[in-house]
């Protein structure tokens, strides 16, 4: 698949297939048929959701370091995921909170649902280093 | 032919963006030569996005706990660490390796890497996968869990 040039997004963003919401904080993964592990099932791959929150984790960090005026760039070294229950080919919601940000480490949680907030089907433990500009 | 090479065939989804090849693979451990894909770029156009590595090595490790089974099994992710060292550059040749460390009441362990050419570790990474879990396609998917 070549990218498109003129795409505002990036080529894993339109693999992924996510897309900002009005809570800068909240993003939307929509299904699509290559998010499928297991096709018989009809599940999504518990790499494409782990990838989600990851993508998220870093979004939600640049997002505050942009708030606080700090010019910096945001790499991810860790992740710890969680897989609570089983998802449907269906959209996937993330959010992600930032729990501290130091000089050179950021810690980010997010945490994913499909149906409802309160039935989470997955949730992440990020950590993110920070280089100032 | 092991399991990991049947379930990553041209009919799986994930085979139209990423072309990996699963010799050596034998039992609990899994092997693979794959490149990072263009499909996962970043907006710099010169790295993937670390979810690549996140997504290959669940699969990879989860094909080292398929290659341990007596019959063919539904499989989960239960958990699972990764630490990142390095972002592979688009197209950049990775090697990777999981072993299935033991089976305890159904969860299986399971660890992985990725390194460079020149053998660096890209990211390492520690899961476990629950076996036989009861997904099914009528299952009711509001509330039912895998685990």
């Amino acid at each position: 698949m070549s990218p498109d040039p003129a795409s505002e997004f990036s080529p894993f963003e339109e693999w992924l297939s996510v897309e900002k919401t009005l809570d800068p904080y909240v993003f939307q993964l929509s299904f699509e048929e290559h998010h499928l592990g297991n096709p018989v099932i009809r599940s999504i791959h518990g790499g494409v959701v782990g990838a989600l929150i990851e993508y998220v984790a870093k979004a939600g960090l640049n997002f505050r370091l942009q708030q606080m005026d700090r010019q910096a760039d945001v790499d991810l070294t860790s992740t710890s995921l969680e897989y609570l229950r089983v998802t449907k080919d269906a959209p996937v919601y993330a959010k992600c909170e930032i729990i501290r940000v130091a000089r050179r480490i950021g810690f980010v949680d997010v945490w994913c649902w499909q149906d409802s907030e309160e039935l989470m089907v997955t949730r992440g433990v990020c950590t993110l280093r920070i280089s100032d500009h | 032919m092991h399991p990991i090479e049947m379930f990553f065939s041209e009919h799986h989804p994930l085979s139209q963006f990423v072309k990996a090849d699963f010799s050596g693979s034998e039992a609990g451990h899994t092997k693979a030569f794959l490149v990072a894909a263009g499909a996962f770029a970043e907006a710099d156009g010169v790295t993937v996005h670390t979810g690549f590595s996140t997504y290959m090595l669940d699969t990879l490790m989860g094909g080292a706990v398929m290659g341990i089974l007596q019959k063919v099994q539904p499989i989960a992710t239960v958990g699972l660490a990764i630490s990142h060292m390095r972002r592979p550059n688009r197209g950049e040749p990775i090697h990777g390796s999981a072993s299935c460390k033991g089976v305890y009441k159904d969860l299986a362990y399971v660890t992985g890497e990725f390194r460079s050419e020149a053998d660096e570790i890209l990211a390492i990474a520690s899961g476990t996968f629950m076996i036989g879990t009861r997904a099914t396609s009528i299952r009711n998917k509001t509330e039912d869990s895998r685990i």
